[in-house]
């Protein structure tokens, strides 16, 4: 049986680390990247005994990326998780935006997903189920926004999506697929304690799609647990 | 308002007068980014025509000549990079106290085949996020005491089609693209944030039109998709706050 093999961003904690430990568990080999591999003991923890790896990486940073894609050498990859996600900050209202922390969150979680992608684009090629997978959210949707407010995070993720919607058009043909995920209000350090879904549900569920998505999917933006969202 | 000018005696010339034009009220006031040139200097241009005083925002003001020959006691020109948030609440400052009707945040760029997969730098395409997003947010926060204190209370994002998902594309410009998608977010943010303001905010894909950053290789003058976008300003009702049309009124998908 050939292994399948997954590479997964923000992986010390929340949904990352339980796309590693899931991956993991089912015999996946899991690239799993953190800004700080440590102090990741639940990753450590999670991948003890498994097939995996843990590579620094801070996706802002372009000599992270390059080390880390050196570190694969010519390793094939079935799928990528950009996972690693801010939430933007405390003033994120209109009149009192932080606009040092609206570049910062750009750089994060629309500029990183985007790099990290075209930095891996050969290792996919190599791989058979050649899916990017962009965790994004909801709140990103501009059809959902019926409350305003959040700007930092919320216009974050439309970019990130259309990042998406970009990349699924361009490499179409050459066989890599790319869809969006809201991973749900997710019991994380970011979702807080009274989220009604567990990252178990919601990377089960974002995994079960993962495995499903061909040409068709590609360039689509999903709910965990299935359904199509509106951009 | 040209056959009005002329059918009471004054010369076609003086159209952009001190004189005023409108009976019964003050004349509204529209602040323009991006007026240069293109889509923004004809927005100014016909606001002009119409009557109404302009604030017009040009990087590079002694260079404007197009705002040059404009020139007449209801335009001021300001010195305007949407990316320098000190100049934003400067024009902010100068402006207390003055009702603004329509803020038109038009300032834009496109970096030709460079928005293309592997061609551009994270500097590139932040350079973009300042234009397309923080700017017109921060033109916004400037700005919006005067707009909610005037009679139309109008915030005009100029967009793109490139911006919207439901648009057919046929590659990936990833600076612009993210950038207008972003901007269409920010404004149906916007939209709920200032409804109890009164504020309808919406923003426009102004069509491909002939203009330098197109090359001028379409056959959509400036003239038609501003006139287009104007009528639409002026006529939507503040229920539809919050919405993504084309020049000529058709409903854009996000």
């Amino acid at each position: 049986m050939v292994t399948s093999t997954a590479l997964i961003t923000g992986a010390n904690r929340g949904i990352g680390l339980e796309f590693a430990r899931q991956y993991a568990a089912e015999g996946w080999r899991v690239h799993a990247c953190c800004r700080e591999p440590e102090e990741a003991s639940d990753l450590t923890a999670a991948l003890a005994g498994r097939n995996g790896v843990i590579h620094r990486l801070d996706v802002t940073q372009e000599h992270s990326i390059h080390t880390l894609v050196e570190a694969l050498e010519d390793e094939a990859l079935d799928v990528l998780v950009n996972n690693a996600g801010v939430i933007g900050g405390e003033h994120q209202d209109f009149g009192d935006i932080d606009y040092a922390m609206w570049r910062t969150t750009i750089r994060t979680n629309v500029m990183g997903p985007y790099r990290v992608a075209e930095a891996l684009l050969d290792r996919l090629d190599a791989g058979r189920q050649r899916v990017i997978a962009n965790v994004s959210s909801l709140m990103g949707s501009i059809t959902d926004n019926g409350s305003g407010g959040d700007h930092i995070y919320r216009t974050s993720k439309t970019a990130l999506n259309m990042v998406t919607a970009c990349l699924a058009m361009d490499l179409r043909e050459r066989g890599l697929h790319v869809v969006s995920f809201h991973p749900g209000w997710v019991a994380t350090d970011m979702g807080g304690a009274s989220a009604p879904v567990t990252p178990e549900q919601s990377t089960a569920g974002m995994r079960r799609r993962i495995a499903g998505v061909g040409a068709e999917q590609s360039g689509r933006f999903y709910n965990f647990d299935g359904p199509e969202l509106a951009w | 308002m040209i056959s009005f000018v002329t059918a009471i005696g004054w010369p076609a010339d003086r159209i952009c007068s001190n004189f005023p034009l409108y009976v019964g009220g003050t004349m509204p006031t529209a602040v323009v980014t991006g007026a240069s040139r293109g889509i923004g200097l004809e927005f100014v241009r016909q606001y002009l025509e119409d009557g109404w005083t302009v604030h017009a925002g040009a990087r590079s003001p002694d260079a404007a000549t197009g705002l040059a020959d404009l020139a007449c006691d209801r335009l001021s020109v300001h010195r305007l990079d949407v990316s320098d948030h000190e100049q934003i609440a400067a024009l902010g400052r100068s402006l207390e106290g003055t009702p603004v009707d329509v803020l038109v945040n038009n300032a834009g760029m496109w970096i030709d085949e460079d928005e293309t997969l592997g061609r551009f730098t994270d500097a590139a395409w932040m350079e973009q996020f300042e234009v397309h997003l923080f700017g017109v947010m921060a033109m916004c926060e400037a700005l919006i005491e005067s707009i909610a204190a005037s009679e139309q209370r109008r915030i005009v994002n100029i967009s793109s089609g490139n911006g919207s998902f439901g648009w057919e594309k046929t590659f990936g410009e990833y600076p612009y693209n993210t950038t207008k998608a972003a901007l269409n977010m920010l404004t149906m943010g916007l939209a709920h944030d200032l409804a109890d303001r009164g504020v309808t905010v919406m923003c426009f894909t102004p069509g491909f039109v002939a203009t330098d950053m197109t090359d001028h290789a379409s056959d959509l003058k400036p003239l038609e998709s501003v006139g287009g976008m104007r009528a639409l300003v002026a006529g939507l009702d503040t229920d539809r706050s919050g919405i993504f049309l084309r020049y000529n009124g058709e409903a854009m998908p996000w």
